[in-house]
Formats: C-alpha cells, structure tokens, sequence
C-alpha cells in the first residue's frame, strides 16, 4: 500500500512536472486568484469562459489549469477578506471576522502570509489524503449498483438542501426546479423530446454553461450593483509580511484542526466544503482558553477556516473523480471540462487513465507552492486591482462570459439562455431563493433519472430495493437524517443564525 | 408565529407557474408505471413535487401573521446601504444588463464580434448608477482589441470578427 502510493505520487509527479504542464499550473494559480479577488466573478463563471480553450489543450494540462483556477480563488478570495473586509468569495466569509481585524491592527501582513501557509499545509494534507482515500473509495464505488448511485445522489441533495442559506422550504424548491430544468432535452432511452417547447436548440438540452453563467455570473453582478456604497480599500503600505513565531505557534494547531476537517468535509456529497470553515471557526472558538479573542483578530481564527477551505476545496474532487458525481457547482464545470475531451468521470479514471488521475493530485500540492510564492509578492499587484471602479469592471466581465459562452458550442442561444437564466436568477435571489441546490440539482437529474429507471427496472418496478441493499439503505437513512435534524425547531433557529452572521 | 413575508408569495406563484406550464408541456408524454418508466415519468413527479413545494411556501405566506411590511421584510432593500434596491430600480437595471446580453447573443452572428462588444458593453452600463462616457469609451475599445487579439488572434477560436459581408476580415 505505502509503496502504491510512492508509485502512484512519482507517477503524478512526472506526468505535471513537464514545463507545459507547470505552466499552465502556474496560469491557472494566478487566473484564479485574479478572480477571487475581483468581485462578481467566481470559479464557475471563469471555467466557462476558460473552457473553449481548453480544446487546443491535451487533458491533462486542461484539467490541472481549471483545477488551478478552482484552489486560486479559493486563495485570492482571502485577499479580500482581511483587505478590504469583503469575501471575493463564499468560502472566505469566515476570514473577514477576524483576519480584517488583524489588517486594521496593522497586522495584515502576518493575517495574509498564515493564510497563504495554512492553505498550502492544507494543500499537502488534502493531497496525501486523497492518494490514500482515493483508490479505497474507487474500489468501492465499483461495487455500486444503480440503487446505490441513487441513493448517492439523493444524500448529495439533502447536503445541498441544508448547506442552502435561508428557508429550507426555498430550498427544497430550488433543487425541484433544478431537476425539472434538467429534463430538458430529448429523453435517453426513447429520444422523445421533453419541455422542448418545439425549440430545436434547446433539443439535446440546456447548456450547463448558460445556467450557470446566468446564475452565478450574471445574477450576482445585478446584485452586486444594487450596493451604493463604494468599496473601501484599506490603504497604506503592508509592511512586515512575515508572523512572528508566536504567531507560527499559535496558527499550526489551529491549521492542523483545520485542515483535516476540512479534508473530511470536502469528501461529503452535497458541496460539504463550504461548511469547511464555518466548522474551523466554531471548533477553533469553543477550545480556545479565551473565546473573547475571536472577532478582534485571533490569528487562528484566520489560520483554521483558511486551511479548512484549502483542504476541502481539494477533497471535493475526491467524489468526482471516484464516483462520477460532481459534489458541487464547480466539479460540474470540470465535468463539462471532461466529457469535452471524452473522458468520463468515474471510478475507471484512476485504473484507466493513472497518469491523468495522478498528474492533477499532484498538480494540485505543486499549484499551492505556487500560490505561496507568487502570491505574497503580488499583494500589491492585487490591492491595486481592487481599486478598478465597479461600473467599469462589469461590463467587461459580461463581455468575457458572452465571449466564452459563445464559443462552447458557437450558438447565439447559448448567449440569450445566458439573459434568461441571469434574470430567472436576479428574480429567486431577492426573493431569498439560494441557487446553488438549483445547479446541483441539474446536474445530477440526468444521472439521477438514468439510475432510478435502471434500478427499478431491474427490482421490477419494486421501490423497497432502496431500502434492502444495505449500503443504499443507509445512504438514504444518512438523506433523511440531514434534512430531519434541519428541520428541528433548536436546530433551525441556530442555522438561521449562522446564516444570518454572513451577511 | 412566523412572520408573513411577501418573498415566500411572489416566488411561490412564479414557481407554481413554471409547475403549471410544465404539467402541461408534459401531458402528452407516455408515463409507463414504476419497472418500466416512460419519458413522462420522472420530470412529471419532479414537476408535481414542485409544485406541492410552491403551494407551501403560498401557504405558509397565508397563514403568517401579518405584521406591517416594513418589519416583515427583512430584506437587504432595506438596509440603508442598499438604498437603490427598489423594485423599480432593480427592474431597469436587469432590463440594460440583460438587453446588452441578448444584443450580444444575437449580434455576434449578423455583426461580428467588434460590433457585439460595443453593444454589450455601452447597453449595459446603463445598469450602473454614474456612467462617465470618457472612461467607458475607452476601456470598451481596449477590451474589444483585446479581445479580438486573444480570442481571434491567439486562440483562433472561430468567431465573426465584421458583419457579414464586408470583405476585410472575417472567417
């Protein structure tokens, strides 16, 4: 096993360590981290403009430059938080609370570099984990039946239902109209087409590219422009970089915590990563001597959701690359990314395709060294950047989506699906409907449908099969205990808080 | 008792709609029974739990109590930095944003991408509050040659660059 696992890192380690394959690394680092730091610009909305060109790419390379993207922004959304108290992205809101606090002691140097450390150690620790999970997990999944992948499935909705800020309910029918929005096209087995409006372009499905771009990129500018306020740079010069070993002292326990929760959560069907760093920032709180540090600018409460966010950031990939299912929006864009170069994500990467499979684990531990190092010199570069006035930075935003989207299949109603989903999604928004069980929903209804049909086919039209395979029975008993223990009053009223707290 | 919010009503009837309209795109499909499911089956009871989900949330704003709006909403609009999230406003602003999309969409074909990109951008500033045109005349303009160098020239993705037509340029 141990020696497997040397093989299979020196396997992936020659595969990403060719020049082409660093640079594209390196560039998908740095895009990434560009667009963590600009806001209304996501890692979802990114690799869809970046897709198109990763046609001219080999796999490999395509993939290690999304993934980059993916950690990038991870990283570069931390920026923000503690510069300018805004998240460029979700993962970072736990950041603001205490690494703003340090920036505003003057100690934003510090905050900024044990963000970069913490991220990389979790970086390292999320890699070994999944060349030592992987392959256990790959095995198993080949025992998966379509009753198993249902009930799979079915877990990873529940998660999204709960993950879901706001109303339960709202969730619930957002992953509804997901689903129904994922029929769309011709039906697998008869070719029948379905909620097609006689539409011929719309008849192989809507593009998973227009979606998502219209949800997160376009919905989230309109919103973004309903603020007046201007945002508030922190200036003068960041000086002294480096932590003092009090503070290396006081951040490792916390980065240690955080990134082995993280690398757990990030595992869990249903998008568990974004829990990763609220988890950090309670579980750092609760053991801390002095919980009162917290919010005035503890470094472990920047040290442990950073790490946490890291690690499981790199661990959803863990679920997509063993069983085929995209745990979160993001996978489902490196899916796409995928199917473009014909392969099919699931447990037979690994055994199919080692170099493909090992060559990304390792890019990812190469591709946060190299965060570190190019990042903390360009934090300059970057503050700079956010300077950029708004109304500027949208319209050119929008252009580059409208370019990519475009480009994926050439078709000008790719573009206009775009408009509509931008405003189906403006709408759900400001009326409290979070979309992001909406996109996940869409993405596993075909594969949902697909299996459902195999499995009751093969029981005969009898649904107890569900519940009389082991495996599929506590999956789904796993399902309905998310959304039961969601539901309670105690428990509800606590979500509802921490909820709340973000905004 | 829950507070009644106007939110739940609005987005209820939209998604009840939407349930609505395809219920009936799908009654003509086959359903089959439970072993041997036709195309009809799954999205008609994705449909149905859809709309049981939105005729909760109606009812759910049904039987809140109903506190003065200015209390039951506690919506971002009205949250002092936010002052232009109005209805209104909000409506205009998708409108620009949206149009320049759309003129885009359908733009690229008939008058290639340089064209496109003037439309997209000077439609949809008009969904920012201050627009200065100095400023915006020239970052469009150095956008666009950007990305025509990068997209066309560079990458070479197949994208019109000119109306059709004209003979200089163009693929």
């Amino acid at each position: 096993m141990a020696s497997g696992l040397f093989d299979h890192l020196s396997l992936g380690l020659s595969a990403a360590a060719t020049p082409v394959n660093l640079g594209l690394c390196f560039l998908g680092a740095l895009v990434g981290t560009l667009i963590g730091v600009l806001p209304g610009l996501g890692p979802i909305a990114t690799i869809a403009i970046l897709l198109p060109i990763t046609f001219y790419l080999d796999p490999l390379g395509a993939l290690i430059m999304l993934a980059g993207i993916y950690y990038g922004a991870q990283y570069g959304g931390s920026t923000t938080a503690i510069l300018v108290n805004m998240p460029g992205e979700t993962s970072s809101v736990v950041t603001t609370l205490d690494g703003h606090q340090m920036a505003r002691q003057g100690r934003a140097g510090p905050a900024l570099a044990i963000a970069a450390l913490g991220s990389f150690f979790a970086g390292s620790v999320a890699t070994l984990a999944i060349a030592l999970f992987g392959p256990l997990l790959a095995r198993m999944a080949q025992s998966f039946g379509p009753a198993e992948y249902c009930a799979l499935m079915t877990l990873g909705l529940a998660g999204a239902i709960v993950l879901a800020r706001g109303s339960i309910l709202k969730a619930l029918a957002m992953m509804a109209l997901g689903l129904l929005l994922g029929c769309i096209g011709s039906d697998v087995q008869t070719g029948q087409p379905r909620l097609t409006f006689g539409l011929a372009e719309i008849a192989e499905g809507i593009n998973f590219t227009s979606l998502a771009v219209g949800f997160f990129g376009v919905a989230e500018i309109l919103r973004n422009l309903e603020k007046t306020q201007d945002r508030t740079v922190l200036t003068g010069k960041i000086s002294g970089l480096m932590p003092t070993w009090r503070d290396i002292r006081q951040a490792f326990p916390a980065a240690a915590r955080g990134a082995g929760l993280g690398a757990i959560l990030g595992v869990l069907p249903g998008n568990g990563a974004v829990l990763a760093p609220y988890a950090s920032y309670a579980l750092e709180k609760k053991i801390a001597r002095d919980p009162s540090r917290f919010g005035r600018g503890a470094i472990e409460g920047v040290a442990g959701p950073e790490s946490a966010n890291n690690a499981g950031a790199q661990t959803s990939f863990v679920p997509l690359l063993t069983l085929g299912i995209p745990p979160n929006a993001v996978m489902a864009m490196m899916v796409g990314a995928m199917t473009i170069h014909g392969i099919v994500p699931g447990p037979t990467v690994m055994t199919e395709k080692p170099t493909l499979f090992w060559g990304m684990i390792v890019s990812m531990w190469i591709g946060n060294a190299m965060l570190l190092i190019i990042n903390l010199p360009l934090i300059g570069l970057w503050v700079r950047l956010l300077r950029v006035p708004y109304r500027l930075l949208f319209p050119a935003i929008l252009m580059f989506c409208c370019i990519g989207v475009y480009s994926i299949n050439a078709s000008g109603v790719d573009v206009i699906l775009v408009a509509c989903f931008g405003g189906l999604g403006y709408f759900l928004l400001r009326h409290g409907f979070e979309p992001a069980p909406l996109l996940l929903a869409f993405v596993l209804g075909p594969l949902l449908e697909e299996n459902l049909r195999r499995a009751l086919l093969i029981a005969r039209g009898d649904p107890s099969v569900f519940i009389a395979r082991p495996l599929s029975a506590v999956l789904l008993a796993g399902a309905l205990t998310l959304l039961v223990i969601a539901l309670l009053p105690g428990v509800r009223r606590k979500r509802e808080q921490a909820f709340q707290e973000e905004d | 008792m829950r507070i009644r919010d106007p939110r739940d009503a609005a987005g209820g009837l939209v998604l009840l709609l939407v349930a609505v309209t395809a219920a009936w795109q799908l009654w003509s499909l086959p359903m089959g029974v439970a072993s041997k499911m036709g195309p009809g089956f799954f999205p008609m009871a994705i449909t149905l739990a859809l709309g049981f989900f939105s005729l909760a949330l109606l009812a759910r704003w049904t039987l809140g109590s109903s506190v003065s709006t200015a209390i039951a909403a506690p919506d971002a609009a009205h949250d002092e930095s936010m002052a232009d999230a109005s209805g209104l406003a909000a409506l205009r602003r998708s409108m620009a944003l949206l149009g320049g999309i759309i003129a885009f969409g359908i733009g690229i074909r008939v008058m290639g991408l340089a064209l496109s990109c003037l439309a997209l951008f000077f439609l949809s500033a008009f969904a920012s509050r201050d627009r200065r045109w100095g400023e915006l005349a020239v970052t469009a303009l150095g956008l666009m040659t950007f990305a025509i160098v990068l997209f066309i020239g560079i990458l070479n993705l197949p994208l019109p660059l000119w109306p059709h037509g004209l003979a200089w340029g163009g693929r």
